[in-house]
């Protein structure tokens, strides 16, 4: 039986990055919104960094795999049809509270990729519609960075100077000046500075499995507290299970099942979708009804298509030099975006980021799934002793491109617990991704090489890294090739928003969260100053 | 439930996959299956119950060498068998030390500078470099 929920303003269903954003700035305008999240609010001394069996729990309970921490929050996503298995995390923080917290702008090409390259589809948005938002939402979260990159236009300084970019990060800034290529001190979404009652980065490197210390700005730290502060209503154990329409074709509300397992029912005048690029397309083609046979606000049938995924390198230099580099946040050393623009000269089009980092414990070390086999023995012992505190990790995240294999959709073959399917990925590196990153790793060799690493290993496209599923539900000007307009409301129900990673158009080759918090802050806005046209 | 064989039979495996080397100890050294094992479970419960399974499977191959039998493991098992016997090996106080790692620690904070500023410095001055779609 249904019960009702007391009825509110605005929803917001997901209580990560986006859904955090946009709760707070509602709240702070004096609007009544209630935020429904599926997962838990994780205390800081549950996170498992400040512990003995870090590693150990980094491998299981704390993976960001779903399908491996098989948590009480999670739902079995179908990865194997894709090449690229899904990182995230259903929780108060979502995937921020094991995000690695790099914190990159979008390139301004970025939203032109069809008018420069050819390839993928330009954005309704560009970059100078989203500037003023990066920098409120750096504020917000609390990033740390120089400015003056040469690779970005001009900004103001960020609200906090950059962390320390270690012995490694002057080893590799060297080769690269030597080089002749870009590098730049890593800016993240991690303090270095107290700031806004949060103490500074400590450097212990558990960064990935949520931070003990609450430096790192994961939105249960950085802007669940404020929201809540400022009137939002932040409820937890709440699975929506379908998005309600009425007969006047507008969004009404949702239908949630609590923490007791009761079935409810909560009702708003606007439905804000902040539940990740996987989960928000998963919820409107479970909302399908008689209306939307297709799924809800699908009648251009494009929810679900267009996924990308940032397929990836790792490539590991070894050292002579004792650098502690189990240490450091992780966190971005350093970063490049030597190769991240188109070049003619290239096979290949788009480019990478490449983001150094520090590498971990013995486990880690002992058990890192390079391409090859797995040592053991004396084997296992030699690579221990050389990794431990002597190496260094690049990641080079390719730009992905939409292409019609990828694509998210439900398995009528495996249903979830509402007896909708399962959400199946699909996934195919493209020939293009492939290209791009079998050059990246020649020239990360070089990298690694001219700053004297003695031995490089590398994790060519390697299968979990998905963190960044992107472009579900993109955004466009016409309703027949896109799901939400350029300030994410649905072209098919107006009083519908998607806010999260799902909108986008195309990747860029930089981490998403900066711009997804842009995207989200500004949809918001213009919810606030135009709400009565919603 | 890990009785005493089948303790002694992850010892035996274990010193196939991490043997000493001189300077560390070996898996067997450190007793591995005994309180560095209870730790592991304690840590992940989650992996006993396939341990135990693989330690079955052990037993009923005898006498295959433990190389051997390692190597019929498919993968998932192979590297459920290295997470156990390392993630209990690397716990051990007298393998920190020996490998030199301090686990991972709360630094204080530097309030110097970030290092390479004059480089960066040297950065800042190069042309920009992005492509500006409005020229």
């Amino acid at each position: 039986m249904q019960q009702d929920f007391p009825r509110t303003e605005v929803l917001v269903i997901g209580a990560g990055l986006s859904g955090a954003i946009t709760s707070q700035r509602l709240a702070r305008a004096g609007i009544k919104v209630t935020c429904l999240e599926q997962g838990v609010w994780n205390p800081l001394e549950s996170y498992p960094g400040d512990k003995p069996d870090f590693e150990l729990q980094a491998l299981g309970p704390w993976n960001a795999n779903p399908n491996i921490r098989q948590g009480k929050a999670d739902y079995p996503i179908l990865d194997d049809t894709s090449d690229i298995k899904p990182l995230l995390f259903n929780g108060v923080g979502g995937s921020t509270v094991m995000f690695s917290a790099h914190w990159m702008r979008f390139l301004p090409s970025d939203f032109f990729t069809y008018s420069l390259d050819g390839v993928g589809t330009d954005w309704p948005i560009d970059y100078q519609d989203l500037e003023p938002y990066y920098l409120q939402t750096e504020a917000d979260i609390g990033v740390s960075g120089v400015a003056g990159d040469p690779a970005y236009p001009d900004r103001p300084d960020y609200p906090m100077p950059p962390l320390p970019i270690q012995p490694w990060g002057e080893k590799v800034a060297a080769a690269h000046d030597r080089l002749g290529w870009h590098w730049w001190p890593g800016s993240n979404a991690i303090t270095s500075r107290p700031y806004q009652g949060r103490r500074p980065c400590v450097q212990r490197s558990t960064c990935r499995a949520g931070c003990n210390e609450g430096a790192k700005g994961s939105v249960d730290r950085s802007i669940w507290p404020g929201a809540i502060e400022a009137g939002a209503k932040l409820v937890t154990g709440a699975r929506v299970v379908r998005i309600l329409t009425n007969q006047q074709g507008r969004a009404e509300g949702a239908l949630f099942v609590d923490e007791s397992g009761a079935t409810r029912r909560i009702q708003a005048d606007i439905v804000v979708l902040a539940a990740h690029a996987i989960g928000t397309a998963r919820l409107l083609l479970k909302s399908a009804d008689n209306v939307w046979p297709e799924g809800l606000a699908n009648s251009s049938g494009v929810v679900g298509q267009n996924l990308m995924m940032h397929p990836m390198n790792r490539m590991v230099g070894f050292f002579d030099d004792p650098m502690s580099s189990w240490q450091g946040h992780w966190g971005q050393s350093i970063y490049s975006m030597e190769f991240a623009e188109t070049r003619s000269e290239h096979d290949f089009v788009r480019g990478a980021k490449w983001n150094l980092s520090p590498t971990g414990g013995p486990l880690n070390a002992a058990l890192y799934p390079f391409d090859g086999p797995q040592p053991f023995g004396k084997g296992l012992h030699d690579r221990v002793d050389k990794w431990l505190g002597r190496s260094a990790l690049w990641g080079m995240v390719a730009e992905d491109m939409p292409d019609s294999r990828n694509f998210l959709a439900l398995d009528p073959a495996h249903p979830d617990a509402d007896g909708d399917g399962l959400p199946r990925l699909h996934y195919t590196t493209t020939e293009n991704s492939k290209r791009l990153l079998s050059f990246m790793a020649k020239r990360g060799r070089e990298s690694f090489g001219e700053a004297g690493a003695y031995e490089v290993a590398e994790q060519t496209l390697a299968a979990e890294i998905g963190w960044h599923p992107l472009g579900t539900c993109r955004m466009g000007n016409d309703p027949g090739s896109s799901v939400v307009d350029k300030w994410n409301r649905c072209h098919d129900i107006s009083n519908l928003l998607i806010v999260d990673g799902s909108s986008f158009v195309t990747s860029s080759c930089v981490n998403p969260a900066a711009t997804i918090s842009a995207i989200a802050a500004r949809a918001t806005d213009h919810l606030i100053n135009f709400r009565s046209e919603y | 439930m890990i009785d005493a064989t089948a303790r002694r039979r992850i010892a035996v495996l274990s010193e196939e996959l991490l043997p000493g080397n001189g300077r560390q100890p070996s898996a067997v050294d450190v007793d591995i299956g005994g309180a560095p094992l209870d730790r592991l479970l304690m840590s992940r419960p989650d992996l006993e119950d396939r341990l135990v399974l693989i330690v079955e499977r052990f037993r009923d191959c005898e006498p295959v060498t433990p190389a051997a039998f390692i190597e019929t493991l498919c993968p998932q098992d192979h590297r459920l068998l290295l997470t156990v016997i390392c993630g209990a090996y690397f716990l051990v106080a007298e393998v920190q030390q020996a490998i030199g790692y301090t686990g991972q620690q709360a630094l204080t904070p530097s309030r110097g500078g970030f290092g390479a500023e004059e480089l960066t410095m040297k950065q800042m001055e190069l042309p920009k470099r992005y492509r500006d779609p409005t020229v």
